[in-house]
């Protein structure tokens, strides 16, 4: 008995122990990519180090940060696994505008094609993946909240197929 | 009985400490005559930022944080220092200070035509009252952001120096729609909290003219160099 107990114990602490290696590699990853900015004025793409990069042009700048979420999933429906992460952009003002942003894959390179936009200084709960589709758990801002404490939760589906047209990049 | 609801801005009266006052009334002094803001504007900015220092977020962070809700370069831009150990954002004597002067920037900025980057610049707007729209933005979305609405807007036949004719041309500026409404909501918000505060807030609103700030001569003429890894602008 005490044996099944210890074999238990150390089956689920290597589980455990590979999970946390597997998420950090993914943070490695995904804080360290190539993603499209929408300050093209500034930088048209940045690549991140540890998660952050400052670009600065002329008077202006662009910052981008990853926010520590990925899934990984099919999102184009092309039987390959893709990526979406969320990251943040901001040019100096106080907004903090944060990001879905689908990394497709391509000939096994991640690469990010578009964003959907979540909304300033939101915060992100979780993402999950269901049916090709990114579902994400977060906290929103109410009619009266201040832009760093919004308090409503929702969970929002976001598909890379069908984006809502107020959410991508105009054009 | 139905009880009677307050607003945001009489929560946030109710929260104001003399110290917070004090710091304010002390930080509208680097705005002047020539500018349509005033303590009441930094009270409206506090409280749609962070509800008058009840939303801080994490000292140290590289997020926006503090009473002006800040990100690290924008607050080493106005000499705060930025750390775990010392995080002068959330001192509120330094973080409205800086808050008051990137206001006064902007305005300065959108005041005349400026240089921003190459082949970006602000086109002047005149009139103070609409000038404070083209800054408040400009303080949520970025300045970049608020000047390529106003260069679309002007290729677009309409007024570049109406905020009302250059609001839908954020989303054009590169973003999205939604971003766009969040800018123009942020914009309504603060000033009608302003008109609010003017009634409402003790704050005296005549310390701006008790010394005013120093005006930073921006020039439209010159070149950018490199110096110390930072961008300097050397006027002609």
């Amino acid at each position: 008995m005490g044996r099944v107990c210890v074999v238990s114990c150390l089956m689920f602490c290597v589980v455990l122990l590979h999970g946390h290696q597997s998420r950090a590699a993914a943070h490695k990853r995904f804080g360290n990519m190539t993603y499209l900015t929408d300050s093209p004025y500034i930088v048209e793409r940045v690549t991140l180090v540890n998660g952050q990069r400052v670009t600065w042009n002329g008077r202006l700048h662009h910052s981008m940060y990853y926010e520590g979420h990925y899934v990984y999933g099919d999102f184009n429906r092309d039987g390959r696994k893709d990526a979406a992460s969320v990251v943040a952009q901001s040019e100096g003002g106080t907004g903090h505008f944060l990001e879905l942003a689908f990394l497709i894959n391509e000939g096994g390179q991640l690469v990010h094609r578009v964003s959907h936009y979540l909304g300033d200084r939101v915060m992100v709960n979780s993402l999950k993946e269901r049916d090709g589709k990114v579902v994400i758990d977060m906290v929103v801002h109410r009619e009266h909240d201040c832009r760093a404490g919004p308090t409503k939760r929702v969970k929002r589906v976001y598909d890379y197929l069908n984006p809502n047209p107020d959410l991508v990049l105009h054009s | 009985m139905p009880t009677k609801q307050t607003s945001n801005v009489d929560a946030w009266l109710k929260r104001e400490t003399l110290r917070t006052r004090k710091a304010l009334e002390s930080a509208s002094r680097h705005f002047d005559a020539d500018d349509g803001l005033t303590v009441n504007t930094l009270e409206a900015v506090y409280g749609q930022e962070s509800s008058f220092g009840t939303q801080l977020g994490t000292r140290g962070s590289s997020k926006p944080a503090g009473h002006f809700q800040f990100e690290p370069p924008t607050a080493k831009r106005y000499g705060l220092s930025v750390s775990k150990e010392n995080d002068q954002r959330f001192d509120i004597y330094y973080a409205s200070s800086a808050a008051a002067r990137y206001l006064k920037d902007l305005d300065s900025m959108f005041s005349r035509k400026t240089g921003l980057s190459s082949g970006k610049s602000t086109i002047a707007v005149t009139n103070v009252s609409e000038r404070k729209k083209f800054v408040l933005a400009a303080f949520n979305a970025g300045e970049g952001r608020v000047a390529g609405a106003q260069q679309l807007a002007e290729k677009a036949g309409k007024n570049p120096r109406l905020w009302s004719d250059v609001q839908q041309f954020v989303a054009r500026a590169g973003t999205t729609r939604a971003k766009e409404q969040e800018t123009r909501e942020y914009v309504e918000k603060v000033l009608s909290y302003e008109s609010e505060f003017a009634i409402k807030s003790p704050a005296d609103k005549r310390k701006k003219q008790q010394k005013p700030g120093t005006r930073q001569a921006w020039c439209t003429e010159g070149r950018w160099r490199t110096i110390d890894d930072r961008p300097v602008f050397i006027c002609a």
